[in-house]
């Protein structure tokens, strides 16, 4: 047997390996790692024979089995980088076992490299799943055996078409790249008939099965896979670091980040509020950054929304208190995400009716959790039984907060649902400040001092300076006397701002305006302008 | 290798010794069993799948004997509690058709055989149909996800897709509906981009219909088919979903405006009556059975949101000539929401014409999401009503139909976790009086339904194979332009 690449070419190729290999490692482990973390967030491995079954009931059985059992130790530091180094490894030794026969070894390598490198592309995307890959190292595998059919026409006929069957079974798209190799090889000794034969079959496979696998005729060819070619989205990444730095409850590091960040998006407002709101800072800090009007407030959820909007929006609604609402939003993303299945959104659902103190519903997700590998654990403690003090202090904290009163809202009347917060639990400061800051965002100052007047007067307490500068703008407007000003304790420096903001307007300084008060109230409420896209 | 085979054929050994665990010297326990779906004293068909179950108990060995009280045992024994074999439980159903089995269960724990009282099944003489149709559902909002319309075989475990929503993406699978049971005349609608209301019938082919009119309120929902399989009716309303901002509740849905139509197939028509489309809500129509008048729910008009709790249906009738096509001139109030305090919703009469059966609420008529949904019964015959109390529990019952003999009803019920509706069957003898209801069955039954994340929404009775031409199915929904419905009212 002679080698594959020349002893003296090899340590070359090697070097180049291992470049790639460490390329492709720091890549994911230093610039992506949000994306896979969130692809774990996004899908809940369980060993139930129920679950695993359902495996079969769509093309790329294997692939996806598999891929969907690595893809829950992306949960781990550094586990998602690996594997998917070890898949893309795994991809291109076999592709290039594949090719070289084909090719000769040293363009085998290089084509090898090219198609890791291009899964290493795909797999950037942010549902890109790992089965994908493996399908296509499937496709690649199973031209190996293609040998062993060639002892006479109709074995190669009826073996070749085996296996683009159980292919098709196993690892779905990946029969292309088998039917692929296997018309490159054929062709080039002009044996035509049967390897056109075997195409056309193959051609028609997808459309054969699809009505057992019930899927649409884009993805019956494509299966497993969800896009064919991806780029590094970091502005995206971004967005999803912040989102796991806020479930890890690293809310300063998600302020200072999107403070620093030049990215206008509402996904990283509503972050950089939520953490603000966690820090009781939310006024103090809401014009320190981008603000879409209220838009990263809370998402407006509809047929339109983003599906990382879907995903993130119970999290207001969990930390403000409104369990009925988080539980609405956790449920959405739940069934949009990976198979209907997100570790992150089944143990909030599980949270949310512990609050709740719907232990039956509770436990519904907890014994979901409980038959998984990385979560069954997390379940155990959250059971009734198995609560430790500080939990149920926890739990009795969290319950101070929820709705008391019943009555009807719609999904998106957001000021309502605040509302009703604030009126079973007056303390509810987060809400108070979302409530107002909502408002103000929203530029409705009459909106804003009504419940002013109704939840933070009352308390007798001196004003956050964005809700002294909007009383400011509101008894301008409607030239308040004296007597009323004062009894809103606002500051002498907020006043003094005030006059000086409305001298340089009436002067039309813009600049100097700019320059000194861009994290005003008032120059927000005479500047900003909503445009509806 | 030998030494393998020795092995093997020894820990085999070692195995069998281990389940054939002789129960002697038994100390009672003086109770019956606790046990996972709660199947204590249930009354069940002669053709239903094994009724497997879990203990709710440690033990280190379970023994189970399953005897029927004319012929035929099953023993089980094992360190979980064991499947039944199915053709063992099918042989045992058939020689104790009207007879009852006596389950009885013995635990071993601590070195030594507890027994339990032993609790029994009731084999019916009454036959059930074959399967029973249904939608999985994950509880969604504004947006739906996988959804799908399922029929599951009830002596075995087989559960066959009929149509599934990942075939047109972004379609919303609905009501679905048969005449009596009898899967030959199907009705299903599905919203969304391509929403239409599919149509089928032995005479009729399945076809794809847009069931908005310029006369009527919206497209057509809540089906039900008049015995001769000439007619469905149909209410139209005008709906909204909002959100009670305690939990107990989550969803509420109500309409702004809601009247009932009558599609009369053969001529593609909707036809209706004056007092069918007045300013008060007129939904949930269901036919009688001899097909001379049709039910509904009747609600005074409120201001809505705000008047949301104050709705309250009242049940009502309007007679029917499906010779004429025409509606009666009065309607008839069968029952008043003030009457039982409640307020009335889906009426289902059962087909042998003696019975209704109807969900009766606080206030409005999403009966799904309210825990208090209970299952009540009108006797058509005398008029009394009878709240179903050995069918119902302190969660949702709702979505009942009838078999097509009338002695057993499938309702769904989110009794097992207070999120997920799950399938009840329950016998209804010809008195009117309901036995306890039993999950329905599965393999293992209790990792199922607490892995499951769908909801089992408007199960319905099924007495044959349904097989739908998916591409069919397909090819018409993506069709642009669906043929209309047409519409007419009588005078």
């Amino acid at each position: 047997m002679t080698p594959l690449i020349k002893h003296r070419d090899r340590k070359i190729y090697l070097y180049l390996l291992l470049a790639w290999i460490v390329g492709c490692f720091v890549f994911f482990f230093f610039l992506y790692p949000n994306h896979l973390f969130h692809r774990e967030q996004m899908q809940l491995f369980i060993f139930t024979s129920d679950y695993l079954t359902t495996y079969f009931q769509k093309p790329a059985w294997l692939s996806c089995l598999l891929g969907d059992f690595l893809t829950q130790f992306y949960y781990f530091i550094g586990g998602g980088p690996l594997i998917i180094t070890l898949a893309l490894l795994v991809l291109a030794g076999i592709s290039f076992k594949a090719l070289s026969p084909l090719a000769g070894a040293k363009r085998a390598f290089i084509l090898a490299l090219l198609v890791a490198t291009l899964e290493v592309f795909r797999n950037t995307g942010m549902i890109y799943p790992l089965s994908s890959t493996i399908s296509l190292a499937g496709g690649f595998f199973l031209i190996l055996f293609e040998n062993a059919f060639k002892k006479n026409r109709f074995l190669y006929l009826t073996g070749n078409l085996l296996f683009v069957i159980l292919g098709y079974w196993m690892f779905g798209y990946g029969i292309w790249v088998f039917l692929g190799l296997l018309l490159i090889s054929e062709w080039r000794r002009n044996n035509v008939w049967i390897p056109s034969l075997i195409a056309i079959i193959t051609a028609v496979c997808p459309l054969f099965f699809r009505p057992y696998y019930l899927v649409t005729i884009p993805k019956a060819y494509t299966y497993p896979s969800t896009s064919f070619w991806n780029v590094p989205d970091f502005d995206r990444e971004f967005v999803l670091s912040l989102d796991n730095n806020f479930y890890f409850r690293k809310y300063a590091r998600v302020v200072e980040a999107a403070q620093q960040s030049e990215i206008k998006n509402p996904l990283v407002t509503y972050y950089f509020n939520l953490s603000n709101s966690q820090l009781y800072q939310l006024p103090d800090n809401l014009l320190h950054y981008y603000q879409p009007a209220a838009k990263g407030l809370f998402f407006d959820l509809n047929q339109e929304s983003s599906l990382l909007a879907i995903l993130f929006s119970n999290e207001v609604w969990f930390w403000l208190g409104d369990m009925t609402m988080a539980e609405h939003s956790a449920m959405l993303g739940q069934i949009f995400s990976y198979n209907g299945r997100s570790s992150r959104l089944t143990k909030r659902l599980a949270e949310i009716n512990l609050v709740h103190g719907d232990t039956l519903a509770a436990e519904k997700h907890l014994k979901i959790l409980s038959k998984t590998l990385l979560y069954s654990e997390w379940a155990a403690s959250r059971f009734p039984k198995n609560h430790t003090q500080a939990y149920k202090n926890w739990l009795e904290q969290k319950r101070s907060k929820v709705n008391a009163l019943d009555t009807l809202r719609l999904a998106n009347d957001h000021i309502t649902s605040l509302r009703n917060l604030l009126d079973s639990n007056p303390g509810n400061s987060e809400a108070l400040d979302y409530l107002l800051c909502f408002h103000l965002l929203s530029k409705n100052i009459s909106a804003f001092m009504d419940d002013y007047n109704k939840y933070w007067k009352p308390q007798n307490i001196i004003p956050k300076k964005i809700y002294a500068e909007a009383i400011m703008i509101y008894m301008a407007q409607k030239r308040a006397s004296q007597e009323e000003v004062t009894s809103y304790y606002i500051p002498v420096d907020v006043v003094k701002d005030f006059w000086r903001f409305t001298d340089l307007y009436s002067k039309e300084q813009k600049e100097t305006l700019q320059k000194e008060f861009n994290t005003s109230y008032c120059f927000y409420y005479q500047f900003a302008t909503i445009i509806q896209r | 290798m030998k030494m393998l085979f020795y092995t093997i054929s020894v820990s085999l050994l070692l195995v069998a010794c281990n389940f054939s665990k002789p129960v002697k010297n038994v100390e009672p326990l003086g109770f019956e069993p606790t046990i996972s779906p709660d199947y204590l004293g249930v009354t069940i068909p002669a053709t239903i799948a094994p009724l497997n179950f879990a203990l709710i108990d440690s033990f280190e060995k379970v023994d189970i004997l399953i005897s029927g009280s004319n012929e035929g045992k099953i023993h089980l024994q094992g360190t979980k509690v064991p499947d039944i074999p199915i053709r063992l439980w099918q042989s045992l159903l058939k020689k104790n058709i009207g007879k009852s089995l006596e389950i009885s269960v013995h635990i071993f724990r601590d070195q030594k055989w507890f027994g339990y009282e032993p609790f029994y099944w009731f084999v019916s003489p009454d036959n059930i149909d074959e399967s029973i149709c249904y939608r999985l559902i994950a509880p969604g909002y504004e947006v739906y996800s996988k959804m799908g319309i399922y029929q599951r075989t009830l002596s075995d475990f087989t559960q066959d897709v009929i149509y599934e929503n990942s075939l047109v993406p972004g379609s919303c699978v609905n009501c679905h509906s048969f005449k009596e049971t009898d899967q030959s005349y199907f009705t299903m609608h599905i919203r969304g981009k391509h929403g239409g209301t599919f149509v089928s019938t032995p005479e009729h082919p399945l076809t794809a219909y847009s069931t908005k009119t310029d006369s009527t309120i919206s497209a057509c929902v809540y089906p039900y088919w008049h015995s001769s399989g000439m007619y469905i009716a149909y209410s139209n309303n005008e709906t909204r979903q909002t959100f009670h901002t305690r939990e107990f509740e989550r969803i509420e849905v109500f309409d702004f405006k809601s009247d009932i139509t009558v599609y009369d197939i053969a001529n593609n028509k909707l036809i209706s009556s004056p007092l069918l489309r007045t300013d008060n809500y007129e939904t949930f129509p269901a036919f009688s059975t001899d097909g001379k008048r049709l039910f509904f729910c009747n609600a005074e008009q409120k201001k809505m949101p705000k008047e949301f709790k104050e709705v309250k249906y009242n049940l009502c009738s309007i007679d029917f000539d499906p010779e004429t096509q025409t509606f009666g001139n009065h309607i008839d109030t069968l029952l008043r929401a003030d009457h039982i305090g409640k307020s009335i919703t889906f009426p289902r009469p059962s087909y042998d014409g003696r019975f209704l059966m109807f969900v009766a609420i606080d206030y409005g008529q999403f009966s799904i999401w309210h825990k208090e949904a209970d299952l009540w019964m009108l006797d058509l015959k005398d008029g009394s009503i009878l709240k179903l109390d050995e069918i119902n529990s302190n969660d949702t019952e709702s979505c009942h139909s009838w078999s097509s003999n009338s002695r057993w009803v499938v309702f769904s019920s989110r009794r097992g976790d207070g999120l997920y509706t799950r399938p009840y069957i329950a016998h209804i003898d010809e008195n009117g009086k309901a036995s306890k209801a039993f999950l329905l069955p599965q393999k293992d039954p209790v990792t199922f339904y607490d892995q499951l994340i769908y909801s089992y929404n408007i199960p319905e009775f099924c007495n044959g194979r349904l097989t739908l031409d998916n591409a069919l199915v397909e090819d018409q929904l993506l069709e642009e332009k669906k043929p209309e419905f047409t519409f007419s009212t009588q005078k």
